[in-house]
């Protein structure tokens, strides 16, 4: 099976067990929301493919026979039976999903090439295994890299974030507080409908902790850039430093927000949602952070303006995510089951 | 005009050490990366070929410019005062003086 490269840093490591649930008031709690939601379908996905591997290997001589009796031309398949198997053996196989929603299983055959699409049908694996079920593990499967670079970018951003959050209190981060609070009840609500109901009020608490804290940081930033400061005679850093704390402060809080959106829908198995969210974070940040990174880093005191520095480091975040994005909505998408194997 | 380079490789002593470079060299001779343009107070790196300092750095270099003037401008309109109060009460204690010792 596929192998993710276990990050160096611990904290979003995807590879690491899930861990006990944090105190929802902890800094921490958004992103370990998120990162372990994506833990469990990344286990969830392993545990898929791992089945349709072994359904694959075991049903595949009765495929080929199935063929062979109904279809001329296929008499190689039946000959290759021996290397086919072996190919099985030795992991072998890939899994694609077409526009159309429709599975293939491929064996990689004697002469390197893959062979002909065997399509995934209930009845074909009497065992079953169900190709919704497969059909997201498959995304999650092709997404692993994905996801953990993200994860990495965000561990970066989140660290930076976490000192900030501490003690502050406004009106829009008392509503980032009120989805966290609603998202907790739900949690602990047995009827399906009031859980429903009570994640999507969190959700639209938080969308609008996220919108209000990020236009009052676009207000912010345009005070830098416009160099408004310069009106208050022998106090400009003063003024400048007050911004910069009140920026700091917003993109805290849009952080944790959209950490905690994009964990609500991880983990209510909504990937595209959280795709959006993220996909969403990322154009933020391209829009509003990495245009005015350089000034950002000019005005912060706590920033050397490199390219590991505070602003610069979370204007990256772009890249990864949009990647991410593609990858999730491409029609066709291929998993090869026993790829360290086919590398040899 | 007078802009100041440094190494931008974090992981290098001249960027520890805040080792400023002139404008006319091009890498650093502790590990040889490419200069890049700092700010003369703080070090932060800076665009190309924009300012000596920082955005911050500038703000404070002209707020203490400001209050240098305003302890200028206090000292001068203090001296002032103090001349002023001579030549008013000045020449009358002049003429006290005068008139005692007559």
């Amino acid at each position: 099976m596929d192998e993710i490269v276990k990050s160096e840093n611990g904290y979003m490591d995807l590879m690491s067990p899930i861990s006990d649930e944090l105190s929802p008031y902890d800094a921490a709690y958004p992103v370990e929301l998120l990162s372990n939601g994506l833990k469990l379908k990344l286990a969830q996905a392993e545990n898929v493919v791992k089945n349709v591997y072994m359904a694959v290997a075991k049903a595949s001589p009765i495929v080929a026979q199935v063929r062979e009796s109904t279809k001329k031309g296929y008499k190689y398949v039946v000959d290759a039976t021996e290397s086919t198997l072996d190919a099985i053996e030795s992991g072998k196989i890939k899994l694609t999903t077409e526009k159309s929603g429709k599975i293939y299983a491929q064996i990689r055959e004697a002469n390197g090439h893959y062979g002909s699409k065997l399509a995934i049908k209930k009845e074909v694996f009497a065992k079953g295994i169900d190709p919704i079920q497969m059909a997201n593990a498959l995304q999650m499967k092709a997404l692993q890299d994905q996801v953990q670079q993200i994860a990495d970018q965000i561990a970066v951003i989140d660290h930076s974030v976490r000192e900030v959050i501490q003690g502050q209190q406004n009106d829009r981060i008392g509503m980032y507080y009120s989805g966290l609070t609603l998202y907790l009840e739900a949690r602990n609500v047995n009827d399906p409908e009031m859980k429903k109901a009570l994640i999507a009020q969190s959700l639209r608490a938080l969308s609008e902790a996220r919108f209000q804290l990020g236009l009052t940081m676009q207000s912010d930033i345009k005070y830098l850039a416009d160099g408004e400061f310069e009106i208050g005679k022998g106090k400009r850093v003063g003024l400048i430093d007050s911004r910069i704390n009140s920026i700091n402060q917003s993109f805290a809080f849009i952080h944790q927000a959209t950490m905690l959106r994009a964990g609500i829908y991880c983990n209510e198995g909504e990937l595209t949602a959280m795709s959006t969210v993220l996909n969403e974070y990322s154009y933020f940040i391209d829009s509003t952070v990495a245009k005015n990174a350089g000034l950002l880093a000019q005005c912060d005191k706590s920033d050397n303006g490199t390219e590991n520095g505070i602003w610069k480091s979370r204007a990256k975040l772009k890249l990864d995510v949009s990647e991410f994005n593609k990858q999730l909505i491409a029609p066709n998408k291929t998993i090869y089951l026993g790829v360290s194997k086919e590398n040899e | 005009m007078g802009y100041i380079k440094g190494c931008g490789k974090e992981s290098c002593e001249a960027h520890k050490k805040n080792i400023i470079y002139k404008e006319s060299e091009a890498f650093c001779s502790k590990c040889g990366s490419p200069l890049v343009y700092v700010c003369k107070d703080c070090y932060t790196q800076l665009p190309e070929d924009t300012e000596k300092y920082c955005v911050r750095c500038f703000a404070k270099h002209e707020d203490s410019k400001e209050k240098a003037m305003k302890v200028g401008a206090s000292v001068v309109s203090a001296a002032f005062a103090v001349g002023v109060g001579i030549l008013k009460y000045g020449k009358k204690a002049l003429e006290v003086a005068i008139k005692i010792k007559g």
